[in-house]
């Protein structure tokens, strides 16, 4: 049956969309202020859960940029899959550089590397680059990649260059669209510069590329998060000055009240 | 007279003019919040919305001289920062609401006092200017989530906003409670269509989206996010069956929130709406024609009937106005859904009008309320009697919502019977006739209680020898007799509507995304970022570029390309353009 390479690729999608409708029924359904308010959170949880599902990739790090390495102008390689003895260590220049030795010169792919050239830093010859992919080929194409940051640098190329374009495999793309993780940023949070890395493999010490996911819906998400808790909390104040006028917070109570005075309103013409 | 605005304002705000227009009531709801009187609360409320109304100015007149301004938020360039972006459907809009605002303000000067308890009313009208500003920031955002932020800044102010009506009437706070789920659930559908959009294009920026869509356009995931989008405005807009909040929130509310919401809330969310479904969708794709055609026609002509109905049968005064505000939007949406020039510049020309119209209503029953609390219509008996002004002031408001001509009501109503005959839409105007028949009934009924019946011993002693405050009474003659101005010299009105409908229909000037140079770039805050898109700007002043690429009202390059309806443009215009009969 069709529907079930659809269930097993796209579970994600599928506990969105329950998890949406059971929170748009506790909101209609409940007769309870404060149980319409935990709807409507719930509701809105499905709609974090989906930005989140958009942006992540497979094997994707939190878009973080590790500490920069002061001994020399690269990044560390602290966040490179594979070489997770050595995350989180900022002078150790040793550990990223060794591995960074091993890596193969070579001059970068012309082809599939898109509109970027106005990422390419000075460091893109140079062998050592604990470098990081900033542009996935295949699905940034119809992206300008304007970073925000002028910090990215293009990574030399892999061994494996024609399995690491395979790339878009790992990222959340659909089949009936082109998926392209843009580089939108939002002006509140510059730091965000990478698309998806797509140099997949993590070539223990080979590689020094690093995953990440998609920044932009985190910063959504973090944005309708804090509107959710703003609608939160005005919901409950509310709800708070509603038990203090009306007695209650059942909302047939507060609809036979208002009804009442309705009536009152109407009969004394 | 634009140039004469664009004299006197300094280069500063010349340069920053659209952020400003946003900034002036954000940093005054900060400064109101933390006043020490309300006295000055109420000058720091005055002294923002004046500004953010001449702002708003400013920007009109920069967009009649260059087509149209964009200002890249902090100097990041689009698509990875946030664009403001005005053009002539924006640029009234702006004015409409930061004028509204500053004569809510001034309206509020004296009825406040009598609403809102004093310790009170500092917060109170800082969470006004907060959502002045939100509503703003609607309008004037290019960028689709920037847009969810400030729709959720706006409703939040509005749901505390309205709960303020507690202390006059409880079901104030039921009435924001419903409100609240509503409005919120509306924002989340919007936010769920964005992220869908965002799915197809990789992008947020409005203008990108538009470039992006139009090479593939009719994927499941485009149509979801078309789907959601539209259901979340719908809901903000009050199109009916999504309309439920409205009359609670309306009736229960302090007279100044109802004044402003009622004049602005709906429109800014009708706003983006018709900025969606043309000029981010493609309104001659199948899926966007077919919901144009087949769901928002029938419901806006159903809420057109349907609200006039329900309001006949209101015995309270606000809740009639409020009804009949589900039936305006019903006409609003008419025109916007038959997506011809014609059409829209007669929606657009309604959305503008009925701001009008409703704060002159809303405004007189406000003071009608400083005299008697109860709002049921036979209490309000005889009152052309005892307080003439207010009751003028109404009746034309009144006159002006039956379509009456030398009114702004007739010029926007006949504008829309036109569109409707030339798009060939019969069905429309039966409708827009039988809507029309019931706002003639239940505006009638009001006016004759108040002129035809003699007032009560009661209401005699309340008036006597009282005057409406000052304050209160000018922003109620102003709008008023806007309402009698626009209804006599429409020209003006009608060129910025049919200046707003090409602008629509013309679509989104994309070239600053298509490695093309920059279009009008307005100013650019261009603090230390450089521009990223490649093209030459330098924060010059628009009046320099306008004269490179720009015919007002008409976007230089297209990337996009939105074809205007070829056989009905033509004939509709016509129409449109003879006229003469409004003025």
């Amino acid at each position: 049956m069709p529907m079930m390479p659809d269930l097993a690729s796209h579970y994600n999608y599928y506990i969105v969309v329950i998890l949406m409708m059971i929170g748009l029924y506790v909101v209609f359904a409940s007769g309870n202020l404060v149980k319409r308010l935990v709807g409507l959170g719930l509701f809105q949880a499905a709609v974090f859960l989906f930005y989140i599902t958009i942006g992540k990739v497979a094997g994707g790090q939190p878009p973080i940029l590790p500490e920069k390495d002061h001994s020399s102008d690269h990044y560390e390689a602290s966040y490179v899959p594979g070489a997770d003895a050595h995350t989180g260590s900022h002078s150790g220049s040793h550990s990223g550089h060794d591995e960074d030795k091993s890596l193969p010169d070579g001059p970068l792919p012309d082809g599939p590397v898109p509109d970027g050239p106005v990422l390419d830093n000075d460091a893109q010859a140079t062998p050592n680059a604990d470098a990081f992919a900033d542009t996935d080929p295949i699905t940034s194409a119809s992206d300008q990649a304007a970073a925000g940051e002028d910090i990215t640098i293009v990574e030399t190329p892999v061994p494996q260059s024609p399995q690491s374009l395979q790339a878009p495999a790992q990222t959340d793309s659909h089949g009936d669209h082109p998926s392209s993780q843009g580089t939108h940023d939002d002006h509140t949070n510059g730091a965000a510069h990478a698309d998806n890395a797509h140099t997949g493999k993590a070539h223990h010490g080979k590689t020094e590329a690093a995953i990440y996911s998609n920044p932009l819906p985190h910063v959504l998400i973090l944005t309708a998060i804090v509107v959710g808790v703003a609608t939160l909390s005005v919901g409950l104040a509310l709800v708070v000055r509603i038990r203090e006028t009306y007695g209650s917070i059942e909302e047939a109570d507060i609809n036979l009240a208002d009804h009442a005075v309705d009536v009152e309103e109407a009969s004394a013409s | 007279m634009m140039e004469a605005i664009l004299g006197l304002a300094p280069q500063f705000i010349q340069t920053h003019a659209a952020v400003l227009v946003v900034v002036i009531p954000l940093l005054g709801a900060a400064a109101a919040a933390f006043s020490l009187s309300t006295r000055l609360a109420w000058l720091v409320a005055l002294v923002s919305t004046a500004g953010s109304a001449f702002a708003a100015l400013v920007t009109m007149a920069q967009v009649d001289a260059a087509g149209m301004i964009s200002y890249d938020l902090g100097g990041w360039a689009p698509p990875v920062g946030i664009e403001y972006r005005v053009d002539a459907l924006n640029a009234p809009i702006l004015v409409l609401v930061s004028v509204i605002a500053l004569l809510c303000v001034i309206f509020g000067a004296s009825i406040n006092a009598r609403e809102i308890a004093k310790d009170r009313r500092a917060l109170f009208l800082s969470a006004f200017l907060m959502c002045v500003a939100g509503l703003l920031g609607v309008v004037i955002t290019g960028d689709a989530f920037n847009i969810f932020v400030f729709l959720e800044i706006s409703s939040l102010s509005t749901y505390v906003l309205v709960a303020q009506g507690a202390g006059r009437d409880r079901r104030a706070l039921s009435a924001a409670f419903n409100y609240l789920i509503l409005g919120t659930l509306g924002a989340t559908f919007f936010v769920i269509g964005v992220g869908f959009l965002y799915m197809a294009t990789g992008t947020l920026n409005l203008a990108d989206m538009a470039r992006l869509l139009a090479a593939s356009p009719d994927t499941t995931v485009v149509r979801a996010g078309f789907a959601f989008i539209l259901i979340g405005l719908a809901l903000k807009a009050a199109l009916y069956p999504l309309h439920t909040w409205l009359p609670g929130a309306y009736a229960f509310a302090p007279s100044i929130v109802t004044t402003f919401l009622a004049a602005t809330a709906t429109k800014v969310s009708l706003v983006v709406l018709v900025r969606f479904l043309s000029m981010v969708f493609d309104p001659q794709e199948n899926v966007q024609e077919l919901a144009l055609t087949f769901i928002i026609a029938p419901l806006a002509a159903a809420g057109m009937v349907l609200g006039s109905i329900l309001a006949v049968q209101q015995n309270d005064a606000k809740r009639v106005l409020a009804y009949s505000s589900v039936a305006q939007v019903g006409y609003i949406l008419l025109g916007f859904a038959m997506a011809t020039s014609a059409g829209i510049a007669a929606g657009g020309l309604h959305l503008f009008n009925h701001a009008l119209m409703k704060g002159a209503l809303f405004m007189a029953l406000g003071i009608v309320a400083l005299r008697i609390t109860s709002r049921r219509i036979p209490d309000l008996a005889g009152l052309g009697t005892v307080m003439p002004v207010t009751s003028a002031a109404f009746a034309i408001g009144g006159l002006s919502l039956i379509g009456v001509p030398l009114t702004a009501g007739f010029v926007s109503k006949f504008a829309l019977f036109n569109a409707a005959f030339a798009a060939g839409w019969w069905w429309a105007i039966l409708v827009i006739a039988i809507s029309s028949v019931l706002a003639v009934i239940y505006v009638g009924r009001m006016l004759e209680t108040m002129y035809v019946r003699q007032p009560s011993e009661a209401l005699r002693q309340a008036c006597a020898g009282k005057s409406p405050p000052i304050a209160a009474l000018v922003p109620l003659l102003i709008l008023a007799g806007a309402n009698i101005w626009f209804g006599v010299q429409a020209r003006p009105l009608e060129t910025a509507a049919q200046n707003a409908a090409a602008a629509v229909i013309a679509g989104p000037d994309t070239s600053r995304f298509t490695g093309g140079p920059a279009v009008i770039v307005g100013p650019h805050a261009g603090e230390g970022r450089a521009e990223r898109d490649g093209s030459a700007t330098d924060g010059s002043v628009p009046g320099d570029t306008g004269a490179d690429n720009a015919v007002p009202g008409q976007p230089a390059q297209l990337a996009q390309p939105a074809q205007p309806d070829q056989a009905t443009t033509d004939a509709s215009d016509a129409p449109a353009t003879n006229e003469e009969g409004a003025g």
